[in-house]
């Protein structure tokens, strides 16, 4: 079957992606794909792959005429009820029809961003973004936010006016599915597809789009505002999109509670494991002679890399012998200084090592009696897993995904307690028969977890149920008011209709 | 599930028996150290982001007796009112960049002195000095168009406030470049003692119509600086086409560079009321995840 692939940021084989879509796309070779990119920055030159369709996404408009005069009241219409439903908390249900028909208008003429940037949808946007009974609890807004947050919105809405939509090679007409990968604007023309063609989209998310949303525009420079309109814009995007996919595969049971508590259906979401590459790995030889505590991540204070130095002091003071080594690059400015002066002033002195960025992750872990991760969020299993697959035994605070990819073959503390981490660091470097057999349990329920086979066995079921489940000519009869039911005609049905059509 | 829990501090908010540090009613802990984030918050959902950002998950909720995270932040969102936000820094406007538009803004400014010079050299000189005289006004220009979009509440106030900024900015050119003139045909005045008085020489020098030529190139050479557009160079250029064309004399030029400032003049005050996304604000990607 054919397969549309929509993603957004680098191209997946390019050599600085994560490569699931390229893990995807080779393990399962007995479909066809094709990708769609929201491409974040232009990619020089393709790289081999499936046939790729770009579109810029940020950054400046491309040109591109205004809608001719009688239609800029349609467009203002629908921009009209879109805005509103960001806007005014009892108008939320309009936000799809407008969207639609948004959509709808950018596949007539594809003017849509250049409305978008008139003074006509900047005046729609302010008359009912300064309507009564908008939520403007924290201010109203002013010129330059209806400005910029306009300016936003007609970024983000640039997949509306793609040329993908359609019959014809290259077009979410003729595909038997979409699959999103990694939500967001990405799902938009899934959304579209859907809607326009009847194709049903997956959606995989690693890490939420909605929630890195919330994270990152809490620092961004906007005003209150521009932040509660675009983020209304991805929370009432996400909803339908979680509405209408087919089935999502969130990348754990933490993420799929996000999903959840943004209007998910349990029946129709499936856990899916990120799988990695490391799971072929050979596992880590023999331990160092003095026994060593290893932590890595990106050197900032939501990794709490102070935690750890607080709770080595403790290891210390009934281990002498004991080491640390601290890998990892700072990302957060002066805060490598900080630590360092954190452990000089808990008397670490030379058992402390800031090795700065491994040259490879085994090796990192190789060098480690006991692995350690002292962060306040883990919103990713990447690290953690590739920690486990190494085989020695792992220590972690208690957030995010940890519980349920460590479960039972490493030590769970509770964030911010050094006293805590220390006893559990205590615990495992004084008993080496059971540091052995919780390595060599969390190496086994990783390798179970995080292998890529499962996940291409995973999706070559959920694309053949799926299309199953589908009709094959979904505006076959003019019965688009009827729910779909699987199997509702005998394949004789179908084969007749060709025949009929032939004759 | 081996979980360890040794030592009194395992339970990061718990110092009391009440559970939460000393307060009765456990959530108050919580918005007091989420003040913030509470205040600013748009959705609870933010607040449930930034909960679980600074460690707190669902064996932590259980302990202000909510079933998870999210109910947890929505209780702190509606407990803590919203509060107007204190102003952001927002982000340095583009600077005021010279690239190949404004080389061809300069040449093309510096083109009407030449036939200035023949008719009186005076008032070429004046036209030169307008060019570098028209940049600093066009960034006064630019700096008031963004105070007031950092000021106005509405488009209609921000259009309201803008209208006189154009003709203030216009006047005050033209006296600039005027006064030019007036003091460099002064200087020549000096050195050709004339029979009159010298302020008299000095304006009588030049004819009315090499005055108003004077003018009406000091006008475009604003208006090419205002619109920094590649039409309103064009527009500059067909100009002092006009110009050449008629003769390359002082009335040439008044009737190119005239003409074409009473068109773009009118264009060049409507378009200062819209305020463009693209000129003003602060424009930028939001940033994404992993």
């Amino acid at each position: 079957m054919r397969v549309a692939l929509l993603t957004e940021g680098v191209h997946p084989y390019a050599r600085r992606s994560g490569g699931w879509c390229r893990r995807l796309v080779e393990g399962l070779p007995e479909h066809e794909f094709q990708l769609h990119l929201l491409a974040t920055e232009a990619s020089a030159q393709a790289p081999a792959g499936p046939e790729t369709y770009e579109l810029p996404l940020w950054g400046r408009r491309p040109g591109g005429r205004s809608p001719a005069a009688h239609r800029r009241r349609l467009y203002g219409r629908a921009y009209r009820e879109f805005v509103r439903a960001l806007v005014l908390p009892g108008e939320r249900a309009s936000f799809a029809p407008g969207l639609y028909r948004l959509a709808e208008l950018a596949r007539q003429d594809g003017a849509l961003s250049a409305f978008l940037a008139s003074g006509h949808a900047q005046r729609i946007l302010e008359r009912e973004w300064r309507a009564p009974g908008a939520d403007t609890a924290a201010g109203q807004p002013l010129v330059r936010d209806v400005l910029v947050a306009g300016d936003l919105l007609e970024q983000c809405l640039r997949p509306l006016t793609a040329p993908w939509y359609g019959e014809g090679p290259g077009r979410l007409g003729s595909v038997d599915l979409c699959h999103v990968v990694g939500g967001g604007p990405a799902a938009l023309p899934a959304l579209v597809a859907k809607q326009l063609h009847g194709v049903p989209f997956v959606v995989t998310e690693h890490g939420l789009h909605l929630r890195e949303q919330y994270r990152s525009y809490r620092s961004a420079p906007y005003r209150w505002p521009v932040r509660a309109l675009l983020l209304s814009f991805f929370r009432l995007l996400t909803e339908e999109t979680y509405r209408q996919a087919a089935v999502l595969t969130p990348g754990s049971a933490y993420d799929q509670r996000w999903q959840q508590h943004c209007g998910a259906d349990p029946a129709r979401t499936r856990v899916v494991h990120e799988g990695t590459e490391a799971v072929g790995r050979a596992a880590a030889g023999a331990e160092p002679e003095r026994p060593t505590l290893v932590w890595a991540g990106a050197l900032e204070p939501g990794r709490d890399a102070e935690l750890m130095l607080h709770a080595f002091a403790g290891v210390r003071a009934e281990l002498p012998e004991a080491r640390l080594l601290v890998h990892g690059e700072e990302s957060a400015p002066g805060y490598l200084a900080h630590c360092q002066e954190v452990a000089a002033r808990l008397g670490l002195g030379s058992s402390v090592t800031f090795a700065g960025r491994p040259r490879g992750l085994a090796q990192a872990w190789a060098a480690g009696t006991v692995v350690v991760f002292t962060g306040l969020t883990q919103r990713s299993p990447r690290l953690l897993a590739d920690a486990m697959l190494s085989g020695r035994a792992v220590v972690t605070t208690e957030v995010g995904v940890a519980r349920e990819v460590v479960g039972p073959t490493g030590l769970l503390v509770p964030p911010r307690s050094p006293q805590a981490l220390a006893a559990a660091c205590l615990a495992l470097l004084r008993d080496e028969e059971r540091r052995a057999r919780l390595g060599l349990a969390g190496r086994l329920r990783a390798q179970e977890r995080f292998a890529v086979e499962p996940v291409v066995t995973a999706f070559r079921e959920i694309y053949l149920e799926l299309v199953s489940h589908w009709p094959a000519f979904p505006a076959g009869d003019g019965s688009a008011g009827e729910p779909l039911r699987p199997f509702a005609r005998p394949a004789e049905y179908w084969v007749a209709g060709a025949l009929a059509e032939a004759h | 599930m081996q979980r360890r829990t040794t030592g009194e501090a395992a339970d990061p908010a718990g110092q009391g028996e009440n559970g939460a540090g000393g307060f009765a009613d456990p959530v108050r802990e919580l918005m007091v150290r989420h003040r913030e984030v509470c205040e600013q918050a748009v959705d609870p959902l933010e607040i449930a982001a930034a909960l679980e950002d600074s460690g707190l998950g669902p064996p932590e909720a259980a302990r202000y007796r909510h079933a998870d995270v999210f109910t947890l932040a929505e209780e702190l969102y509606a407990r803590v009112p919203r509060s107007p936000t204190a102003q952001r820094a927002a982000a340095e406007p583009a600077g005021w960049r010279f690239g190949p538009l404004g080389w061809g803004r300069l040449a093309l400014g510096l083109l009407p002195a030449g036939p200035l010079w023949w008719a009186e050299p005076g008032l070429a000189v004046a036209a030169v000095g307008g060019v570098a005289v028209a940049e600093p006004v066009g960034r006064w220009l630019d700096r008031a168009a963004r105070g007031h979009l950092g000021a106005a509440a509405t488009l209609a106030e921000y259009r309201a406030r803008m209208r006189p900024v154009l003709p203030v900015a216009v006047l005050l050119h033209l006296a600039l470049v005027l006064a030019g003139g007036f003091a460099a045909m002064v200087v020549t005045a000096v050195l050709e003692p004339p029979d009159t008085g010298l302020l008299r020489e000095a304006v009588t020098r030049a004819t009315p119509v090499e005055w108003a030529a004077l003018a009406a190139a000091a006008l475009l050479q604003l208006l090419a600086v205002v619109l920094r557009s590649r039409p309103a160079l064009a527009a500059q250029a067909l100009a002092l086409a006009v110009a050449v064309a008629g003769g390359a004399g002082p009335p040439a030029l008044l009737l190119g560079c005239g003409a074409a400032g009473a068109l773009l003049l009118p264009y060049a005050w409507a378009r200062l009321g819209r305020p463009g996304a693209a000129d003003h604000a602060e424009r930028s990607a939001p940033r994404h995840g992993p």
